[in-house]
């Protein structure tokens, strides 16, 4: 067997943008009287919007219009990141030792291509992903395995030589559902999550290589 | 290739249905009785050429009268408006690459209202609608205009379409088109390049293959 494909996740995989979303998020939350614990945010990470609204709704009772809330907790969120927006060192030695191997590389995600394509740009990773999956290629989020069975049709690579790369439970059950090869990398709000269904779980991209990714699908 | 160009109703929404709901209200209030399926054979064709058509005894300036109050209805229908699957994993792949337009029978303030809708106007910089020229598809007359505003030869355009009068508008500009099969089946887009069955099948290589190198 060989490496086929690596699919990566986006919001806490690619970008950090969770370090800077549940702050803006928190503090909307806020001026509508509702105190977000660390446990809500590691139960809404890795959802969708329309989830993350409805678990708002359900805990707090608040109603929220989706649009505004989209958009003001996003935008806060791009307004701060943007002007010291790097890469991660670390995952651009491996991005492009992937690329000069002509490993074929998507990114599958519960957030919007707007927002992808963005963020892409900004970090200078436009080309990289032959496939991006975003909440607009699917009927059913993750953890819905329909984001990862769409890429690897997309790419048309076998699931068990491909490898996901995810950030939280959520998208680990989307990828091993559709019986891809899970390495799951948690952030600080998801370090709680329970990783057991992962293949592999490593706590920076330095742990990750082409040989060890490929040492995975054997 | 220089530009993507792209139809709009059953290339980036569905909106044909709501065209016809909206045009048969419109003919059923000024006595003409006729359903929404009955207007399908006018596929592509301006609204005002129908209305005119179909009701003779009306002047022009009732005839654009008419025309506004069935776009009213139709705006009334496109909040929250989705885009077909497969348009926007192919648009994500062109934009920022090529130059981007549109050209649509549909009227031009319903055109810029969709891509309001789905957050894409600002990559447009071409709208071309079927108010904005003097002959509709399948004249090439818009998507010429729109090779005009784009500042790119023909010839260096791709048009994305699904209908048989926006294919032949497409071929008559000298450009080349891509079919996808979300309206009609294959055997209706024969004039196309290119037939996909989902826009997300397009990739760089067969775009390639059609502009040589």
């Amino acid at each position: 067997m060989a490496l086929e494909a690596v699919i990566f996740d986006f919001d806490g995989v690619l970008v950090d943008t969770p370090a800077y979303y549940f702050k803006h998020m928190r503090s909307y939350l806020r001026e509508r009287n509702a105190l977000v614990s660390d446990e809500d945010v590691s139960h809404l990470i890795g959802h969708t919007f329309a989830k993350k609204i409805e678990y708002l709704k359900e805990k707090y009772g608040l109603q929220i219009d989706r649009d505004h809330f989209v958009k003001i907790t996003s935008e806060a969120m791009k307004a701060e990141m943007v002007p010291g927006l790097i890469l991660d060192p670390e995952l651009g030695k491996l991005l492009r030792e992937l690329k000069s191997h002509s490993v074929p590389l998507a990114v599958a995600s519960n957030n919007n291509f707007k927002n992808i394509d963005f963020f892409l740009k900004k970090l200078g990773l436009e080309g990289y992903f032959s496939q991006i999956i975003a909440i607009e290629s699917v009927t059913s989020p993750k953890p819905s395995p329909e984001t990862y069975l769409r890429a690897i049709d997309a790419l048309e690579v076998r699931p068990e030589n491909s490898i996901a790369i995810e950030d939280t439970v959520i998208g680990v059950q989307s990828a091993k559902g559709a019986n891809l090869r899970a390495i799951a990398i948690p952030n600080k709000f998801s370090s709680l999550h329970d990783f057991s269904m992962a293949d592999h779980v490593i706590s920076g991209f330095s742990e990750l290589s082409l040989k060890k990714l490929r040492g995975l699908v054997k | 290739m220089k530009a993507v160009i792209f139809d709009m109703d059953g290339v980036i929404v569905d909106t044909m249905d709501l065209h016809y709901k909206a045009g048969a209200r419109v003919l059923k209030e000024s006595g003409k009785d006729i359903t929404a399926d009955d207007l399908r054979e006018f596929d592509a064709t301006r609204v005002s050429e129908v209305f005119s058509k179909m009701l003779s005894n009306k002047t022009p300036a009732e005839i654009e009268g008419l025309v506004a109050k069935k776009y009213a209805y139709l705006l009334q229908k496109t909040k929250g408006i989705k885009p077909i699957p497969g348009f926007l994993e192919f648009f994500y792949r062109v934009r920022g690459k090529y130059k981007i337009g549109l050209v649509s029978s549909s009227y031009i303030d319903f055109l810029e209202n969709i891509l309001r809708e789905l957050d894409i106007g600002k990559d447009f910089g071409a709208v071309v609608g079927g108010d904005s020229v003097a002959k509709g598809k399948p004249h090439p007359q818009g998507y010429l205009k729109a090779a005009k505003m784009l500042k790119v030869k023909p010839r260096d355009c791709l048009v994305v379409e699904d209908s048989i009068n926006g294919i032949a508008a497409a071929k008559a500009a000298g450009m080349k088109c891509i079919a996808v099969t979300n309206t009609y089946g294959r055997n209706f887009l024969l004039d196309a390049d290119l037939i996909v069955d989902s826009l997300a099948d397009i990739d760089e290589k067969m775009i390639g293959g059609l502009f040589g190198p």
